[in-house]
């Protein structure tokens, strides 16, 4: 029997989606360690062929991207779409994706899930999140990003467990909490910066947006 | 829309973050990477962004009391 495949996309066109590819590498690894067989459409891999040749030739149990995203698009590494409504938004049809990008649950989450998505989760505004430029040759280790990319991380980790949708994004709510605890505390050293980091951490939580069934869980 | 008190304050406030600090904003064309002095001109200027750098930071301020 096959394992379960775990398909993502990650580019690194500038800082901010750099960020996002690192913090996805601990999701690579997660979902090894699960089992799961992950293919990564990396950089120059990130393209629209790319993806639906995949997606065909063997559909995954969990669909992710991190990229540029539009509410109608979600951009590849050619700048040019990787998914975009009212094109191709039929290869998701029996999958559940994330789209760590932002603004596409806006259109074209909605679209996903009209022609079969079991559930597509993603952003209805800008994703935002706050960076330290000292910090910045060390994604992994910057304090400022780490809370609001390990809440997003934990939509993932939960899907991988098994959890339904509606249950990965409580998780990941609740989580939210914590990090919100622990920046309020005095074991948070950057106090000036506190500010920003819970804002985008409650920001980008409300703007979380399901599209299709809250009860889906991968397969 | 932010009250101008509520400009005064988070102004004041973003004037202390420390410069190495980037709020990076999604958008279709990228992110827009916005340090201080791009933090207080959106807000200056009351663009979207600036109106939920304003959200954040009152949020954040109400929560204490």
């Amino acid at each position: 029997m096959q394992p379960k495949l775990f398909l993502l996309t990650t580019v690194e066109t500038d800082q901010p989606t750099r960020y996002l590819a690192h913090w996805s590498r601990l999701l690579e690894e997660e979902a090894r360690r699960r089992g799961f067989e992950v293919v990564n459409l990396h950089q120059e891999k990130a393209v629209r062929k790319n993806l639906e040749s995949r997606i065909e030739s063997r559909p995954p149990s969990l669909l992710m991207f991190n990229a540029h995203g539009s509410p109608e698009e979600i951009s590849g590494f050619d700048g040019k779409p990787l998914l975009k409504a009212g094109e191709n938004e039929r290869v998701t049809k029996g999958l559940v994706a994330y789209a760590r990008t932002c603004s596409a649950a806006a259109v074209l989450g909605r679209k996903c899930a009209e022609k079969g998505a079991k559930a597509f989760l993603g952003y209805s505004w800008f994703f935002t999140f706050p960076t330290d430029n000292n910090d910045e040759a060390h994604p992994l280790n910057d304090e400022l990003a780490a809370p609001v990319l390990k809440t997003s991380n934990v939509i993932v980790e939960a899907l991988l467990k098994g959890s339904t949708v509606r249950e990965a994004v409580s998780r990941s709510a609740q989580h939210m909490e914590k990090e919100i605890e622990f920046i309020k505390s005095s074991r948070f050293k950057h106090f000036l910066e506190a500010p920003l980091v819970i804002g985008c951490l409650r920001l980008n939580q409300r703007i979380l947006t399901v599209c299709g069934n809250n009860d889906a869980a991968i397969a | 829309m932010a009250e101008d008190d509520e400009i005064k304050i988070v102004l004041a406030r973003l004037k202390t973050l420390p410069p190495s600090v980037t709020l990076n904003v999604g958008g279709p064309a990228g992110f827009k990477r916005l340090d201080r002095n791009g933090l207080i001109a959106e807000v200056e200027n009351k663009s979207e962004i600036g109106e939920k750098v304003v959200e954040m930071y009152m949020e954040y301020l109400k929560s204490f009391k």
